[in-house]
């Protein structure tokens, strides 16, 4: 069994406007994600962490290159792959008109489970993410904290194997952080494969298998945080993504276990 | 396997928005009838003691009737053009298995129906006010509901289409000066096409390439018979012409505009 759950193949994004090209958020991307595994994706902001998760998540087409999912392009089978990902964006882009429990039961009907099924993991998401109390209310009427639940619940409806959580503790209380943390690593114990984007290295350095570093559209580095941490002789995560910030275009991270083109 | 998927999203989602609009329905029909009460009082019974035709308010509810629901829908597309600019709550629609041209197709027609939904108790509405002046009788059902449910999927994907052209909230106002009031104005909804080509066959054969001639034509002449109104079947032809268009040039540009795959 193919243990890659999705190839990443010379993907760039451009941005155009008035029809001319005004930034390049990434250039030929080429990398491997395990099924399974926790990874990490740091970089600066406007580094192109999320253009490649929105890419990834297939909200957005890339300029070039391909994604290949099973030996094949996720654009042949755009609706399969569309099932197997829950998407937890950066931007809480809710339907505020409906309360929690009707977003959460139409999300799992769109992608197919049976009412009973749905309810089920409605039930289930709004206890794990303490949500209950507001079941009924508003998205609207949700603080930002427990919005940022909600995003994150939204995205595990329908069990996918596939969760890509997009700064998804930015704003939380720490206690609440840690919550989150159990999540993920429930996910991974569960073998479900997650693409983390997070500013905060601690997280990071806690949960990911890998960790790859994205700087202006372009992956430097990817390997485990003890590797980098050893290779760079570093005590902690934060200290080799200081480095990283202070010359991403270095050769000691553009050397480092990043995957080449097939 | 591929529109199956896509189709069964379409009805969740359809359904989904209409629960939501029932919540706010009594509200907005409120407004809907209040707005028809006064075109209806001035028309019918004001503007006669001034020396119009005493029928002409029965014309002008047929007008309203057709047209009443856009004003609605062109509220909807300043909702969809805040979520465009601000959270994108539209961006979690279009990674759900189903493509992009059916989200937009569940758009307008989730439009379309909100604007029916509010439209079409102004029938019995209108009946109540206007009472001996308007028999039911002179209605055409079979003609009647054909144009009456275009007519309200053109609004559906012509709102689509002004949210794809417009840049941002700003343009909303231009959008109700610019483009809603001439068409509605000249739209042959105060007279018919026939009184303007009297005035004026360059304006009359001028205004034809505006889609609320066939709207306001199609309507009347389902409602108050034929005679003195454009060929109903021409209309209801020409008004799918449009609505075809405006669907394609819509899904075209708000896919662009949406970066979507």
């Amino acid at each position: 069994m193919d243990s890659v759950f999705l190839r990443i193949r010379q993907v760039s994004k451009t941005y155009f406007s008035h029809g001319k090209p005004f930034k390049e958020a990434l250039k030929k991307v080429s990398f491997d994600i395990q099924t399974g595994e926790v990874l990490g994706l740091l970089g600066v902001n406007g580094a192109g962490k999320t253009t490649l998760s929105s890419i990834l998540a297939s909200l957005h087409p890339p300029t070039s290159g391909d994604l290949l999912w099973g030996g094949q392009s996720i654009y042949k089978n755009l609706f399969q792959f569309r099932k197997k990902i829950g998407y937890c964006p950066q931007n809480p882009n809710v339907e505020k008109h409906f309360s929690l429990e009707e977003n959460l039961i139409t999300i799992g009907k769109c992608y197919g489970l049976s009412s009973e099924r749905v309810k089920e993991r409605v039930n289930i998401l709004l206890q794990q993410f303490q949500l209950q109390p507001y079941a009924k209310a508003n998205v609207s009427q949700l603080s930002g904290g427990y919005r940022q639940r909600f995003l994150i619940a939204r995205a595990l409806v329908h069990e996918p194997a596939f969760v890509i959580l997009d700064e998804p503790t930015v704003g939380l209380d720490p206690h609440i952080r840690r919550e989150m943390w159990e999540v993920i690593k429930g996910l991974h114990l569960q073998n479900v494969t997650v693409l983390l984007t997070t500013h905060y290295l601690d997280e990071a350095e806690s949960l990911s298998d890998r960790v790859c570093l994205i700087h202006d559209g372009i992956i430097r580095t990817i390997d485990t945080p003890d590797n980098l941490k050893r290779y760079h002789q570093k005590n902690n995560l934060e200290e080799v993504f200081l480095k990283f910030v202070d010359d991403p275009t270095s050769a000691i991270f553009n050397s480092v276990s990043v995957e080449h083109d097939v | 396997m591929m529109f199956k998927s896509s189709f069964f999203v379409f009805l969740e989602l359809l359904k989904r928005d209409l629960r939501g609009f029932w919540r706010e329905y009594p509200n907005k029909l409120f407004d809907t009838g209040f707005m028809f009460f006064t075109n209806m009082i001035v028309f019918a019974y004001l503007m006669p003691k001034q020396g119009l035709d005493a029928s002409y308010g029965v014309f002008l509810m047929f007008g309203a009737i057709a047209s009443f629901g856009l004003i609605e829908i062109v509220g909807r597309v300043g909702v969809l053009l805040a979520d465009i600019d601000g959270e994108r709550a539209i961006s979690q629609t279009m990674i759900l298995p189903v493509s992009a041209k059916m989200v937009f197709c569940y758009i307008a027609i989730y439009w379309a129906l909100t604007s029916m939904l509010l439209s079409v108790l102004l029938f019995p509405f209108g009946k109540l006010l206007l009472w001996d002046r308007f028999d039911l009788g002179q209605i055409s059902f079979i003609r009647l509901i054909p144009i009456y449910l275009s007519a309200n999927l053109f609004y559906g994907v012509f709102a689509l289409w002004l949210t794809s052209i417009l840049k941002g909230m700003e343009g909303l106002n231009t959008l109700w000066m610019r483009i809603i009031n001439p068409i509605w104005m000249f739209g042959a909804y105060f007279y018919s096409w026939q009184a303007s080509f009297k005035l004026s066959p360059i304006i009359a054969y001028a205004s034809l390439i505006n889609p609320m001639v066939y709207i306001m034509e199609g309507i009347r002449s389902a409602g108050l018979g034929q005679k003195g109104f454009l060929p109903y079947g021409a209309c209801l032809a020409i008004l799918w012409g449009f609505i075809i268009l405006f669907g394609i040039l819509a899904t075209k540009r708000l896919k662009k505009r949406l970066d979507c795959v």
